[in-house]
């Protein structure tokens, strides 16, 4: 059934190779002469490319395909193979993967060539794409592995990266914390994914661990094992696309360099719960209970931090917050069994937000690493480039028709409402009018007005060719790219949703037009609504508002990273020094240290029989001799 | 059991112990006469303070001794060698030669070490 | 015949090699570097010609001139690519010792290719007589080899206990081969396993008698329990890349032979099979206890080559003779090699003029100075401790599970505890590389030879990690 086709190794182990070789060359010249940037720029830059061309070359192989046998596959070699436990280094791309492949291998590619600009005379520029590529090539595993062990090596991998780049200026402590940070939440995250994986192997790991085996032999599982291994899972994409409880690595994660912010903390590693979700849609689709847990988790998110995404002042920061609660409406989407839509969102998402996130990184720059919304305005004269390009992705995001945003969140609120979720919808609704609110304002504080800081503003200019055509690309795809998944609504055809159909295992909520009109009506009048409000307290320049009360609250994230401190860090904390000073040293360490006092008494005392007399040396030999003669005899009894 | 198995048993046990025991009859019955000129060790008429014993030599005397051994050796190969020729034919003229060459290479050696120069 | 002679051609390669060199030192035309790259090039050449493989059962080559005194299998091949990478590994980096010490001639690689030539004997000797040439072949190469540094002391001291003990041992082994042509009539593998099958090891006083002390002699030289005293003297006294040639080459060419004695014929192993029980469990815990004492480093690597030895030991004695393709012995050689030369290699330059760095104390904060030494160090330890993903662990592992499989619960169990507590002197030297501070600038002169070898060896250690013998 499955194609077998070699060139699909070549995807992740082309920006891996491209990682090597930069790396090492960095390595081995950075402390005599400096290569020159421009040729670490073209290595690093050409294995995205080349990826995104094997990624369209794989999209065509698949639709030249029939609709049931659209899989290609490729077994590198046995991994490991321990008793019944038989696990190849495998891939496999099928119409899920293959969307993910694009998307991911496109705006890699964008964001590998905005970086040359934004990272320019940088000290250590080579390491800087070397990690960008090495995060690629993990990325790439984890979509492309065939089952959920190789997805969990590129699952690590892609944690790695982000913890690397996000400590990236090491120089700053609190940078090395964000990232600590980042990795800790991971980390936990992590423990519920392996044990998820554990107990899925334990049930029916024996007959095959790779996704078509696991598809067919789903049957066999329990119905509390499923709702086992499905939670736990969950617990692990909550992890990595930052959902209630976890979110709180990402906002921090800011601190990386701002590419690194679009292409990990936004287009793509933190999709990698969603996809998982999406991955896993065989075993969630007969659970509705944890679909409804995932539903509920990502609604409550995206509410959350679209709250605290209102009172943001750092630019980073709301557009970080923003992309938390889209992710929010992802898990929504994929908890309520609308796979498709919620992979659509995924990919309309890392369009516009790499959009913004660039455009950020844009406006960062020509302010010279201002960050701060309140210290900007003004600025559609100075970089008008950057500003319509940053308007497409504001109304992409807020989900105004027709931009992309619009179809796919719209997508998500109508699954959700056709379903007779109506909570979920009301909610969604809500959320949808408070991302306008705090995109526009950050459009209006940034862009509209006067200038705050005279100075910068006399200093900034548009940044390169080299990073501005990506954002022109990208603002194109924000436009467009949810035209390719028009309702038949509006006359299109779904033609997404038909393609990924074969990888999901999705109900399809059947509707009348009625209630999507209402669906639509609503979402519309929500954005209308928010932008209007953020008009009118932005619109024709503000200053810098007092956050009191409520709203200092939501400014300062509802306190809940010092919760977690008092909650978890603390006591964890407390836990481990009374281990370390009191259980470990007076405890454990008692019987240790005897033995190893008896040990090194012991081997002193065998040491003076290392006289260093060759006379006794061969003492030694004749009694050994003697003895073993004498079992020899014994023996011939 | 064969006679003359038993025979040159008992001789060799005869031997082994007729001797020793001799030797402590002697010592304990024989007349003693003590003196410090007789516990004196017989050195032929000579006093035992010319000279040393453990007198050194020169590596190089031990050297020679051992490539002369090396070499006599070789031609103690030679002679089981030269009993089969006819035998052993071609052949073996050849693993002769081949033998003789790989010696030859160690004389080289030898030579051009010095270690045959006395000095 | 055309195939006969390719089963010896490296054979014939290294001891024509060893000969040119042996000449080219008597003319002394030549300079150091260029004698170890062309005993590197013999070595290499040769393990190019080893690399055609023969199948898994004995090949008697030139079965008509050689009597069957020679056997080549896989089981011999693999033994000598081992042997013949030792040599490799030590030109290599013996280079950088000599021109650190300034001293070493010529004749080293020319004793050191002979050494190998006679090794390689070794692995394929049938014949007693064969086995006893080839021994003293690699002995005398080998006492030159160990006090070749003639100004240092303790070099001549090493040399004369090795060479009077290594004496001794060879008396017992000439004792042991007129035992058993006494009882036979015949010194042949051959013919000792057909005497023995048919009526039984016990049944000939003689037999038994000559093949112990046989035995007694090759666990002399591998250092089995009460006859291993003289390893941490000699190994502390020989210059660095010869001790580093002894551990591995020496060890893996004579449990060659050990596994071409014991397992002639089932019955020799089982009937001495408490015996080597006994000595196994005891050179595992002296190995140990005589390891955890030591200051100095080179003695410490001497005592813990005791401790391999009781694992090649609980493999010799696990693996099933029936069907004997020796996997688990060569992997765990092959691995343990690597480390040894490894860490000896990066020792050669790292410890300075006249050996001044010896004691774990003297590497303190390396890791901060020399960051890639340290971490190359640390690899080899760590795959001579068996920790994971390194070599040393997957031999290891291969030894524990054939004991278990072989129904030897209890060596199984030993040699998880012996490993557990060999970490102690192992990671010793790690912590004083990564948690001292550094004292010291390690600063090296001479060629670059030797850390190329440990980076080399280092791979190796990782990737025949990723390439498992099957069971």
């Amino acid at each position: 059934m499955a194609q077998n086709v070699s060139y699909l190794g070549m995807i992740p182990l082309l920006p891996l190779i491209g990682a090597a070789v930069v790396g090492i060359l960095h390595l081995a010249t950075c402390k005599k002469k400096r290569l020159p940037d421009q040729l670490y720029a073209v290595l690093a830059c050409s294995t995205p490319i080349l990826t995104f061309v094997l990624a369209v070359k794989v999209f065509f192989d698949l639709n030249g395909l029939p609709v049931d046998g659209r899989a290609l596959t490729h077994e590198v070699f046995t991994w490991f193979e321990v008793g019944e436990m038989n696990i190849s280094m495998g891939f496999l791309a099928d119409p899920l993967s293959s969307l993910m492949l694009l998307f991911v291998t496109f705006t890699a590619s964008l964001i590998h060539i905005y970086s040359i600009g934004y990272m320019a005379g940088d000290e250590s520029f080579a390491k800087f794409f070397a990690y960008l590529n090495l995060f690629l090539g993990s990325m790439l595993i984890l979509v492309l592995g065939n089952g959920p062990v190789v997805m969990f090596v590129g699952w690590e991998g892609v944690g790695l990266c982000s913890y690397l780049l996000i400590s990236y200026y090491s120089e700053d402590r609190s940078n090395v914390l964000a990232g600590n940070k980042a990795f800790i939440v991971n980390r936990i995250g992590d423990f519920g994914f392996v044990l998820g994986m554990a107990f899925l192997f334990w049930a029916i790991g024996d007959s095959g661990f790779d996704y078509i085996s696991l598809k067919t032999n789903a049957h066999m599982l329990a119905p509390a094992t499923v709702t086992l291994v499905c939670l736990l899972l969950f617990v692990g994409a909550t992890g990595k696309s930052a959902q209630i409880p976890l979110y709180v690595w990402l906002p921090d994660a800011m601190a990386g360099p701002t590419p690194v912010s679009a292409l990990i903390h936004a287009a793509t590693m933190v999709t990698a719960g969603v996809y998982m979700v999406a991955r896993f849609s065989f075993l969630y689709v007969h659970v509705p209970t944890v679909g409804l847990i995932v539903a509920w988790t990502g609604i409550l998110t995206a509410l959350v931090s679209a709250i605290y995404g209102m009172f943001q002042n750092d630019i980073k920061k709301v557009l970080a917050y923003s992309t938390v609660s889209q992710l929010g409406y992802m898990f929504a989407g994929v908890g309520l069994a609308a796979y498709s839509a919620g992979i659509f969102h995924v990919f309309t998402h890392a369009f516009f937000k790499a959009l913004l996130f660039l455009g950020a990184g844009s406006v960062i720059y020509a302010l010279h690493h201002e960050q701060n919304i309140w210290k900007m305005g003004g600025l559609k004269t100075k970089l008008p480039l950057t500003y319509k390009t940053m308007l497409i992705g504001s109304l992409a995001l807020a989900g105004c028709p027709p931009f992309s945003g619009f179809f796919s969140k719209d997508e998500i609120l109508y699954s959700a409402l056709a379903s007779g979720h109506t909570g979920i919808w009301v909610v969604g609704v809500l959320v949808a009018g408070m991302t306008a609110y705090y995109t526009f304002r950050m459009i209006f504080v940034v862009f509209h007005g006067s200038p705050r800081d005279a100075h910068a503003y006399e200093h900034a200019h548009e940044p390169p060719a080299v990073m501005t055509v990506p954002l022109v690309i990208l603002a194109i795809g924000a436009l467009f790219a949810g035209f390719l998944n028009l309702p038949s609504l509006f006359g299109g055809s779904q033609q997404v949703t038909h393609w990924l159909a074969p990888s999901l295992a999705e109900h399809a909520h059947e509707a009348s037009h009625s209630i999507e009109i209402i669906a639509i009506a609503a979402s519309v009048a929500a954005f209308a609504i928010g932008i209007f409000i953020a008009y009118r307290k932005f619109g024709k320049g503000a200053e810098e508002p007092v956050y009191s009360g409520f709203s200092s609250f939501a400014y300062h994230t509802f306190r809940i990273n010092e919760l977690y401190d008092v909650l978890f860090v603390r006591p964890y904390k407390a836990i481990g020094s009374a281990i370390g000073n009191l259980i470990d040293a007076h405890v454990t360490d008692g019987p240790v240290q005897l033995i190893v006092w008896f040990y090194r008494q012991f081997g002193s005392t065998f040491k003076l029989l290392q006289v260093g007399y060759v006379r006794v040396y061969a003492i030694y030999m004749i009694i050994g001799l003697s003895v073993m003669s004498y079992l020899l005899t014994q023996s011939f009894k | 059991m064969d006679l003359e198995l038993v025979l040159s048993a008992a001789a060799l046990i005869g031997l082994a112990v007729l001797i020793p025991a001799l030797m402590l009859v002697t010592a304990i019955f024989g007349p003693r006469a003590k003196g410090k000129i007789k516990d004196e060790a017989y050195e032929s008429g000579i006093g035992a303070t010319i000279g040393v014993v453990d007198q050194k030599f020169s590596v190089k005397f031990y050297l020679l001794a051992i490539l002369f051994l090396i070499f006599d050796i070789e031609a103690v190969f030679m002679y089981p060698w030269a009993v089969s020729v006819r035998e052993l034919g071609w052949f073996g003229f050849i693993e002769m030669v081949v033998f003789m060459l790989f010696l030859f290479t160690g004389l080289i050696y030898i030579l051009q070490k010095g270690v045959l120069n006395w000095r | 015949m055309n195939c006969d002679i390719v089963f010896l051609l490296p054979l014939f390669i290294v001891t024509i090699g060893a000969i040119l060199l042996m000449l080219l030192s008597a003319f002394e035309s030549i300079r150091l570097e260029v004698a170890s790259a062309l005993s590197v090039g013999i070595f290499a050449l040769a393990f190019l010609v080893q690399l055609v493989p023969i199948g898994l059962t004995d090949v008697l080559p030139f079965v008509s001139i050689f009597n069957g005194m020679l056997a080549v299998s896989d089981f011999t091949r693999i033994a000598s690519m081992i042997i013949i990478a030792c040599g490799l590994f030590t030109a290599m980096s013996a280079i950088s010792y000599f021109r650190q010490n300034n001293f070493g001639s010529l004749e080293f690689f020319s004793l050191m290719t002979f050494a190998v030539s006679g090794m390689l004997l070794l692995t394929m000797a049938q014949e007693l007589i064969t086995v006893f040439i080839a021994l003293e072949t690699v002995s005398l190469s080998i006492y030159v080899l160990v006090g070749y540094n003639r100004r240092n002391v303790l070099s001549s001291e090493a040399v004369l206990k090795y060479l009077i003990l290594g004496a001794f041992a060879g008396g017992f082994f000439a004792m042991g081969i007129a035992l058993v042509y006494g009882a036979l009539g015949d010194t042949g593998f051959a013919a000792i396993a057909a005497s023995v099958s048919r009526d039984g090891l016990l049944h000939n006083p003689a037999l038994a008698g000559g093949l112990l002390f046989i035995l007694f002699a090759l666990f002399f030289k591998v250092t089995v329990f009460p006859f291993h005293s003289w390893v941490v003297d000699v190994y502390d006294g020989a210059p660095i890349p010869v001790t580093g040639f002894m551990a591995t080459a020496l060890k893996t060419a004579i449990i060659a032979v050990l596994a071409n004695v014991l397992l002639l014929a089932g019955d020799i192993r089982e009937s001495w099979l408490d015996m080597l029980f006994y000595l196994t469990v005891l050179t595992l815990f002296a190995g140990n206890l005589i390891a955890i004492g030591q200051n100095s480093l080179k003695r410490m690597l001497a005592a813990s080559g005791i401790v391999h030895t009781g694992y090649l030991l609980i493999a010799l004695i696990a693996v099933s003779g029936d069907q004997f393709s020796g996997s688990v012995i060569l992997y765990y050689l092959a691995a343990y090699a690597a480390s040894t030369l490894g860490i000896f290699a990066s020792l050669s330059y790292l410890s300075g003029t006249d050996e001044k760095r010896k004691e774990f104390n003297d590497f303190s904060g390396l890791a901060k100075v020399r960051p890639y030494s340290a971490a190359a160090i640390t690899i080899f330890l760590l795959s001579m401790a068996g920790i994971p993903p390194t070599a040393g662990f997957m031999g290891k592992l291969y030894i524990i599970v054939t004991a278990y499989q072989g129904g030897h619960v209890i060596l199984a169990v030993l040699g998880i505890v012996s490993s557990i507590l060999s970490m102690w002197y192992y990671l010793r030297l790690i912590i004083a590389m990564y948690f001292h501070e550094a004292d010291d600038l390690f600063e090296t002169s001479g060629s670059r030879s030797a850390p190329v070898c440990a980076f080399i060896l280092a791979i190796c250690v990782l990737a025949l990690s990723l390439y498992p013998v099957a069971i």
